[in-house]
């Protein structure tokens, strides 16, 4: 049996009256990709911001390697350094440039050398195809090549498994492609990946398991190929449908 | 009385080196409390940020004539230390602007948007280390218009020393127009010297910011 790298146990948070996850539970192992496909509102987002802490889940157990990380004792801070997220809006720090934005955590989260930032910063940006852009600031970046640096800045960190929030759902149509191949190629070289999109394509490409959130929890889980074109409940059907409806470009369907 | 050119010149000019050693000092203080209590205000449990807020509050709200008095006159009587009339003038002064200076810099915290703080945490960077390395770089470069425009205001309210018996440009012309009865000359002279002072530390302040503006993001340094 492969390693468990995250097990979530009945993870439950609530925002006022508004119960947002009502009871989610699974693990990812090494080297697996899941894709949280559903709704707004379903409660994707803020099962992945649970998951490094960014939100205090109210019940319920997340392990990372083993270890219970809502406990108080964890120390947080070192969970995240080795938890990769990637944002929908990318979140770039806008006073740095590409290279910048990749080496700062590893020079104050990790106490990297300059010259080993440096390097292992380039070596992540090469990963994403940027090496070129590396002296650009954000602000002259496309969307897709921000959220392909925002990649490089989590690969960098020589994470155990990343997160990523709708990576692409900013992003104008025609550069949804180029952080798509990027994600691909992470997914085949066995990086873990927890991955919140409405890419279809992508999760019936890579996804070794697809949950279907709703309502809070997992109202469908499965195969790809079996959510995606044998979904069993009503609700993931016209989910689909709408989503189908949504994006009729061949590749889903 | 007849007073030479060069004469009143030298005087005024002598005045005017008070004023700018007065208002550097006092905004430097200003910056270093205005910063603290931003920081406090923006980012503090419950009860510092009521402190930094009544802190910020009081100061906006006393004239910087009572504030004189008050360090000058008063405090002495509760506390028996007195203090130079320059250095009342440069704390008077620079708690004042402080408080101006924390708006200042608690706007430009708030400018900087959330995800970016998101995106330092879950780095896993501490809450210091993202406020140091992540937000106070961009707060501070977006606070640069307001923060010139708070220096001009400093400078000029160093004239307002004169009270504590400081004699800066002002306090020269007052001298120079009561010898010489020729107002207009003197007063003019010495709103020529504030101008000159205030153009030349936004011009040079301007520069500065060019070349610590954050590429691609708009132009927001014009004075």
């Amino acid at each position: 049996m492969s390693e468990e790298i995250l097990k979530i146990v009945d993870l439950k948070k609530r925002f006022g009256k508004n119960e947002v996850l009502r009871g989610v539970s699974f693990s990812i192992n090494k080297g697996q990709t899941k894709v949280v496909i559903g709704p707004s509102g379903a409660g994707k987002s803020t099962m992945l911001r649970c998951i490094n802490r960014l939100v205090e889940p109210d019940g319920g157990k997340i392990y990372f390697n083993g270890v219970d990380i809502t406990s108080k004792k964890v120390n947080i801070m070192e969970v995240r350094s080795k938890i990769g997220f990637v944002f929908q809006h990318f979140n770039l720090f806008k006073h740095l440039t590409a290279l910048e934005n990749v080496k700062i955590g590893l020079k104050i989260v990790k106490k990297m050398s300059d010259k080993e930032a440096t390097e292992r910063a380039y070596k992540a940006l090469e990963n994403v195809k940027l090496s070129d852009c590396a002296h650009k600031y954000p602000a002259q970046l496309s969307g897709g090549q921000q959220q392909r640096v925002a990649i490089a800045r989590a690969l960098a960190m020589d994470p155990e498994i990343i997160l990523f929030d709708e990576p692409t759902s900013a992003l104008d149509p025609e550069l949804v492609g180029e952080v798509l191949d990027v994600m691909k190629s992470l997914s085949k070289k066995h990086v873990t990946m927890l991955v919140v999109t409405h890419e279809i394509g992508f999760a019936l490409g890579v996804a070794d398991e697809i949950l279907f959130f709703y309502k809070g929890i997992i109202w469908e889980r499965g195969e790809p190929n079996k959510i995606i074109y044998n979904p069993q409940k009503k609700e993931t059907k016209d989910f689909l449908k709408r989503i189908f409806e949504l994006y009729s470009r061949g590749e889903a369907e | 009385m007849e007073v030479s050119v060069i004469d009143a010149v030298e005087l005024l000019l002598s005045g005017a080196k008070i004023a700018l050693i007065l208002s550097f000092l006092s905004i430097f203080l200003g910056f270093v409390i205005g910063i603290v209590v931003a920081i406090a205000e923006s980012y503090g449990g419950r009860t510092v940020r009521y402190i930094a807020m009544a802190y910020e509050n009081i100061l906006r709200g006393i004239p910087l004539l009572a504030i004189y008095f008050i360090l000058f006159f008063s405090l002495p009587m509760i506390i028996h230390i007195g203090m130079s009339a320059f250095l009342t003038a440069v704390i008077g002064l620079g708690i004042r602007s402080s408080a101006y200076q924390s708006q200042i810099f608690r706007s430009g915290i708030q400018a900087v948007d959330k995800g970016q703080i998101e995106a330092a945490m879950s780095l896993g960077m501490t809450k210091t280390q993202t406020i140091l390395h992540i937000v106070l770089p961009q707060a501070l470069r977006f606070s640069i218009p307001a923060w010139l425009n708070e220096y001009a205001v400093v400078l000029k309210d160093t004239s307002i020393a004169l009270v504590l018996g400081i004699v800066e440009i002002t306090e020269r012309a007052n001298e120079l127009a009561q010898i010489t009865r020729e107002p207009f000359t003197y007063y003019g002279m010495a709103a020529l010297i504030y101008l000159v002072i205030v153009l030349t530390v936004v011009s040079i302040a301007n520069r500065i910011g060019k070349k610590y503006k954050i590429k691609g993001v708009g132009g927001m340094i014009r004075v």
